[in-house]
């Protein structure tokens, strides 16, 4: 299936899912305008990401205003009409619509950024659509979990703090606290003529990138191997000095893998 | 997907918080719990990436097959291999890039492409870039695992620069300096004509011929530019042409007994002077082998043979594609040359047959005034002589 129409399907199920929960408080014309709010905003901008978004954000304003204890303090009168239609609502009065819309999100934000891919090195990727989506389906399964969980257990405010656990839980594991690399591969995507300067605590070193290098290269890709990571790493152009922040990085078994970018955009989209 | 993520999370916690809405609260859980799990998803890892080529040395034009394999040990997403390649090759068949979906089972795939290198020497395939990403794409992983592969090309196959004479005769003599004359001794079956003593010979009535000491034939250096100016557009490269013309001229002095020495400019390639067949495979050898990895200079490299240059003075014969951004340096190397050596340096000019009248104009001014300090020759990339 083309990634295109994955993107229309996921937003036409945005539109139907707050169109339906509008109409069902506001009527018809309600559901209507908002319907339209959000598909003009994915025809104008192609943005499916942004548009689920909306959904979301318009999806929630009701439900926020009929389970406000403020609103229900301050205008008693006012709130009681508008919650009342609201909380007796289907399609508010669990958090599964809800959960659906973010899902949606989570889904057209993995297609977009397939569609990414595809315009970045020219391959088709809807073959990683459909075990990518059995993949990203695990996490609103495991949120409904959690909710149900925190909203039985007797702790206050459980059905946040489970999530932060697992969040924090998450971090830790991810991050290596006590492996020191071996190898440090050192990579600077330069765009321009100039030198690029590696700083250690041995010393520094400098690689010049000549307009030979670029011509042949594009974008020329200077890579370097340390055995300490590099305190600083620097780009020397015309006139002036850049210091440089890694953009991506990456550790596999003993290597540490770093990525700067000097000039331009570079060749790999992150 | 972890800054939208976060925009759900402060949303429903600010209106939640700012209206009193618990139930807002609530589903800042959501968010939250996708967060936690895209967090405890491996991105693809553990990867290992080994390439093979078909064939590591090829003939100019010949094709060579990249193949790829790749394993994936752990984590689970989308996996992207791609071999950055040189501006000169080009892909035939296939593609460098690889996209695969790791799932839960360890990953291995394989897959092929094929290339064509636009121009002799070496041309170095970097270690593949390997981009992963889970699927919630809140964890990434890069890298550039695996070793760097090389492929040599024999130039001067396809160059079609045909020397039959590469240069004018009255240039070459000078090239040759006769040795004293020894003795007079009878002809021996094999002797060249012109070595027949015919006032001698018609006096004592028997065929003698001149005995020379033997000659020296003086050396000659040529340096060949391997840098971008001399790697095409689009058909055969200057560098190519200029390739072939080495070989070609060298072919013919090794064959005069000359001494012929190499330099490749912007590979830091230094065959020096010295006769034989040998030479001319080594010179053959020396340019499949060029890769671009010296970032240097005319001036530079004439400054590095400077010993060369002073005890042997050979004639210099510069092969590159002059254009505005090398002239100056080729007029300081020219000048050099000619002070170290005593002799006037040639100077041959590879242009790409761009069929611009500016860049032709330009190109006629540059020469001109290159033509104070050099003999200029110039050449086609079709390797058909222009002017000179």
């Amino acid at each position: 299936m083309k990634l295109a129409r994955v993107k229309s399907l996921t937003v036409a199920s945005a539109v139907a899912l707050v169109g339906l929960a509008y109409s069902s408080i506001f009527g018809p014309w309600m559901a209507l305008a908002s319907a339209l709010l959000i598909a003009g905003l994915f025809l104008s901008s192609g943005s499916a990401g942004g548009s689920v978004l909306l959904a979301t954000l318009l999806y929630t304003v009701p439900y926020t205003l009929g389970t406000s204890t403020l609103l229900a303090a301050a205008f008693p009168r006012v709130h009681e009409s508008l919650a009342e239609p609201v909380l007796s609502s289907p399609y508010f009065s669990s958090i599964i619509p809800v959960l659906v819309l973010i899902t949606l999100s989570v889904t057209v934000d993995y297609v977009e950024r397939l569609e990414k891919l595809e315009g970045h090195f020219g391959r088709a990727f809807s073959r990683n659509l459909f075990p990518g989506l059995a993949a990203i389906l695990t996490s609103p399964i495991v949120a409904v979990a959690i909710v149900f969980f925190g909203l039985r257990i007797a702790l206050p405010g459980g059905v946040i703090l489970l999530p932060i656990a697992l969040l924090l839980l998450g971090i830790v594991l991810s991050t290596p606290w006590e492996w020191r690399p071996k190898k440090i591969l050192v990579a600077v995507d330069v765009s321009e003529e100039g030198r690029v300067l590696v700083e250690t605590h041995n010393g520094r070193k400098a690689i010049p990138v000549s307009g030979f290098f670029l011509a042949e290269w594009g974008t020329a890709r200077v890579e370097l191997e340390l055995d300490e990571r590099p305190v600083r790493v620097i780009f020397a152009g015309a006139g002036d000095e850049k210091i440089l922040e890694p953009v991506a990085r990456g550790v596999d078994g003993e290597t540490l893998y770093l990525l700067y970018r000097a000039g331009g955009r570079g060749e790999t989209s992150f | 997907m972890k800054k939208r993520l976060v925009g759900y999370l402060i949303w429903a916690i600010l209106v939640g918080v700012a209206l009193l809405s618990p139930g807002m609260i609530v589903l800042a859980a959501v968010p939250l719990t996708i967060l936690a799990v895209g967090t405890l998803m491996d991105p693809p890892g553990d990867i290992r990436v080994e390439r093979s080529l078909s064939r590591e040395k090829v003939r100019q034009g010949e094709e060579v097959e990249v193949r790829v394999r790749i394993r994936a040990g752990r984590g689970i997403g989308t996996l992207v291999v791609r071999d950055r390649l040189p501006g000169s090759v080009e892909v035939v068949e296939g593609s460098p890039v690889g996209t695969f979906f790791k799932g839960r089972k360890s990953l291995q795939v394989e897959y092929s492409y094929r290339l064509r290198p636009l121009r002799g020497g070496a041309h170095t395939l970097p270690g593949s870039e390997v981009i992963a990403e889970n699927p919630l794409g809140t964890r990434h992983f890069w890298g550039i695992p695996g070793e760097k592969l090389r492929i040599r090309v024999i130039p001067g196959e396809r160059a079609g620069v045909e020397m039959q004479r590469p240069l004018p005769r009255r240039v070459l003599n000078r090239w040759t300096r006769s040795m004293e004359f020894r003795e007079i001794r009878p002809y021996l079956p094999g002797d060249p004509m012109k070595l027949i003593n015919w006032k001698a010979t018609a006096r004592l009535g028997e065929p003698l011929v001149n005995e020379l000491e033997g000659e020296v034939r003086e050396a000659v250096l040529f340096i060949l530019d391997s840098r971008t100016l001399m790697i095409p557009g689009e058909g055969v490269s200057p560098y190519d042409v200029g390739a072939a013309l080495v070989i070609a001229l060298a072919r013919y002095l090794l064959g005069n007994d000359h001494h012929v020495g190499l330099y490749i400019l912007g590979a830091g390639r230094f065959l020096p002077p010295a006769t034989g067949r040998e030479r001319l495979r080594g010179i053959v050898e020396a340019m499949a082998g060029a890769g671009r990895e010296v970032d240097e200079t005319l001036p530079d490299v004439i400054e590095k043979l400077r010993g060369t240059l002073t005890r042997r003075t050979p004639l210099v014969i510069y092969v590159s594609n002059i254009l505005e951004g090398t002239k100056v340096e080729t007029r300081k190397g020219l000048v050099t040359a000619r002070v170290l050596t005593g002799r006037r340096p040639i100077l041959v000019d590879v242009s790409p047959d761009h069929g611009d009248p500016m860049i032709e104009l330009e190109k006629r001014a540059i020469l001109g005034e290159l033509m104070e300090t050099a003999r200029v020759i110039r050449l086609g990339s079709k390797g058909k002589e222009g002017s000179s």
